[in-house]
């Protein structure tokens, strides 16, 4: 599991799944929405593109959703704060367990800077992804899965499916 | 529009659901950010707790060896999906005011396929990689600024992609009513894909 | 029993009990299709706007049938012609005829899309809501404004309209001022671009 001294193992996956389970169920009786995650990444480039070009992107319909008519900052969206959240729940979790370390998770068979760029690569494959699917685990699968929806459950067999596929082509990097 | 708890108890017994708060307007857009704050950071903290926020752990689950990111994933949805169920049929919730996804069907397929296999070549999804960044992970930084430059290439070419963006769109679409099924049917269908993949999973992790 | 044994069960009782209830809604009533209602609602097929409710009714057709959901003086105030008064709670025990358009409005659009909802649950799948409520029908057909800067095909579709708001004992006009009569509340376009503004925010996941 984790390599730092002192940390403590892993909970249960079940239980971890259920306080999941719990948040979301939350967000839906509070908010009439689930939880979401690319779409904070699409503020942020929006917000970004904005302000180092504000006529190119006023004039991609891409940005206008994200930038709204003006009326409210396009950082004071809900799965921006959200998203800001799960970093702070995350850090507080890693801490309280022992398990914060500044390292660069891999296997044996690569290096720290290969490692580091996978990342990127995959990080890029995945905004994409989840740009034309209109939404990622967060929003799809776990939000979309919840609430039965069809194409959500197609994104999760499609997203799995790649995932099964593709597995074999990274196997170094990951042993 | 309950402002109190004996105006929503009224509420229920005249068989008008008080909740979802947001959209029966219990409160505005500056106090769902606080709402958006506390959720996420409850949702972080669990994520880490399953160690979906390391990647060697989460990729496991696509070389057999670690079944987490399954398990987390659908003990999830079968929760939400079971609370939201018997919340609604208690009259406390309606559930037609919650957002359910639209289903576009080409675009979901293509997006989760490319997601896919960025998953497994990255290790962390959007959500993950902040938990794993926050716990001091480099490569959870190189992924959110990967993924940060995929929004961008994908906003930059839009124009390009619109079309096929807006295709094959069959509105919000539920697998109750593609199936013809009623929604407590397929809520008990998948709890039982669900705990049957559990109980595969246990005995394929059990093996040495 | 351990926690995630327990979990186990719990899933297994709510779930078959799911399977026994069949509907998420209390009582059960009506087989809701949410995905076609959905779509209804995001193509605009689940409203009519005032204008054409107008025409219907000028057209004498009979299986139009309209349902005013406002309070009795706000009815007795005011009402559309041939409305009938029926309060959201008293909204199920109504019948229409077969085939019956049934178009429902209040003051806004929140208790008519509650009432749209019910109605599609009592099985009246032609049921509709007036776009913009009593404040949409006084301001196109009763008062309908030709803007100053009307573009060609505003001005040809202009007669017509007149005429229909002229049948109706409505007052049309030109000007440069759209202004709202009878002191008549929101412009019935801004809160419903407002809503389908705000639906879009939230289908986030992305």
């Amino acid at each position: 599991m984790s390599a730092a001294a002192g940390a403590r193992p892993y909970g249960s996956p079940y239980l971890a799944g259920f306080g999941v389970g719990m948040v979301l169920l939350l967000a839906f009786v509070v908010m009439g929405r689930g939880l979401g995650a690319s779409g904070g990444y699409s503020s942020v480039v929006a917000t970004g593109v904005a302000a180092v070009a504000p006529e190119r992107a006023a004039a991609n319909p891409a940005y206008a959703g994200y930038l709204g008519d003006g009326t409210v900052h396009p950082l004071k969206d809900w799965v921006v704060f959200e998203l800001l959240g799960v970093t702070l729940g995350g850090l507080l979790s890693a801490l309280v367990a022992g398990r914060f370390r500044v390292m660069v998770e891999r296997g044996e068979g690569i290096t720290d800077r290969r490692r580091l760029l996978n990342a990127l690569g995959g990080g890029a494959l995945m905004g994409l992804g989840a740009k034309v699917a209109r939404g990622c685990t967060s929003g799809q699968a776990l939000t979309g899965g919840a609430l039965l929806s069809a194409g959500s459950w197609l994104f999760i067999l499609a997203a799995f499916g790649a995932g099964y596929a593709a597995a074999p082509l990274f196997r170094r990097q990951w042993s | 529009m309950a402002a109190s708890a004996p105006a929503a108890v009224l509420q229920v017994a005249a068989g008008v659901p008080p909740a979802p708060l947001y959209e029966t307007g219990a409160f505005g857009h500056e106090a769902s950010l606080v709402v958006a704050l506390l959720l996420g950071t409850a949702f972080g903290w669990f994520l880490e707790r399953g160690g979906l926020g390391s990647a060697r752990k989460l990729v496991g689950q696509f070389y057999g060896t670690d079944f987490a990111v399954f398990k987390v994933l659908f003990t999830a949805v079968v929760t939400a999906m079971l609370g939201l169920f018997w919340l609604s049929r208690a009259g406390l919730v309606d559930p037609y005011l919650v957002y359910v996804p639209r289903t576009y069907v080409l675009p979901q397929l293509a997006g989760g396929l490319v997601f896919g296999v960025g998953l497994v070549l990255g290790g962390l999804c959007p959500g993950t990689s902040c938990v794993a960044a926050s716990s001091g992970r480099l490569d959870g930084l190189a992924l959110i600024a990967g993924m940060l430059l995929g929004v961008l290439a994908f906003d930059e070419m839009y124009p390009a992609l619109a079309a096929f963006m807006d295709s094959t769109f069959a509105g919000a679409l539920t697998l109750p009513a593609w199936t013809g099924l009623p929604v407590g049917a397929v809520v008990f269908g998948v709890t039982c894909v669900a705990l049957a993949g559990f109980a595969l999973a246990e005995r394929l992790e059990a093996k040495p | 029993m351990t926690a995630p044994r327990l979990l186990v069960a719990a899933a297994v009782v709510l779930s078959f009990g799911a399977l026994l209830v069949g509907s998420p809604v209390p009582g059960g009533e009506g087989h809701l299709d949410v995905a076609r209602l959905a779509l209804m609602v995001e193509t605009g097929g689940d409203a009519m706007t005032p204008r054409e409710l107008a025409r219907q009714l000028r057209d004498r057709s009979t299986d139009v049938a309209v349902v005013d959901l406002r309070s009795q003086e706000a009815f007795d105030d005011f009402h559309l012609p041939r409305a009938r008064r029926i309060p959201l709670e008293k909204l199920s025990g109504a019948s229409f005829p077969d085939g019956t358009t049934v178009v429902v409005y209040a003051a806004g659009d929140e208790a008519a899309e509650r009432a749209w909802r019910a109605l599609q649950g009592m099985g009246y799948d032609r049921a509709r809501v007036l776009r913009g409520g009593v404040g949409g029908w006084l301001q196109s057909v009763m008062a309908p404004v030709l803007p100053e800067d009307a573009t060609p095909s505003e001005r040809e579709a202009w007669p017509e309209i007149a005429e229909l708001s002229r049948y109706f004992g409505g007052n049309p006009t030109r000007g440069s001022v759209t202004g709202l009569p009878f002191g008549a509340g929101d412009s019935p376009d801004s809160a419903v671009a407002a809503a389908i503004k705000d639906a879009r925010r939230k289908g986030c996941g992305w």
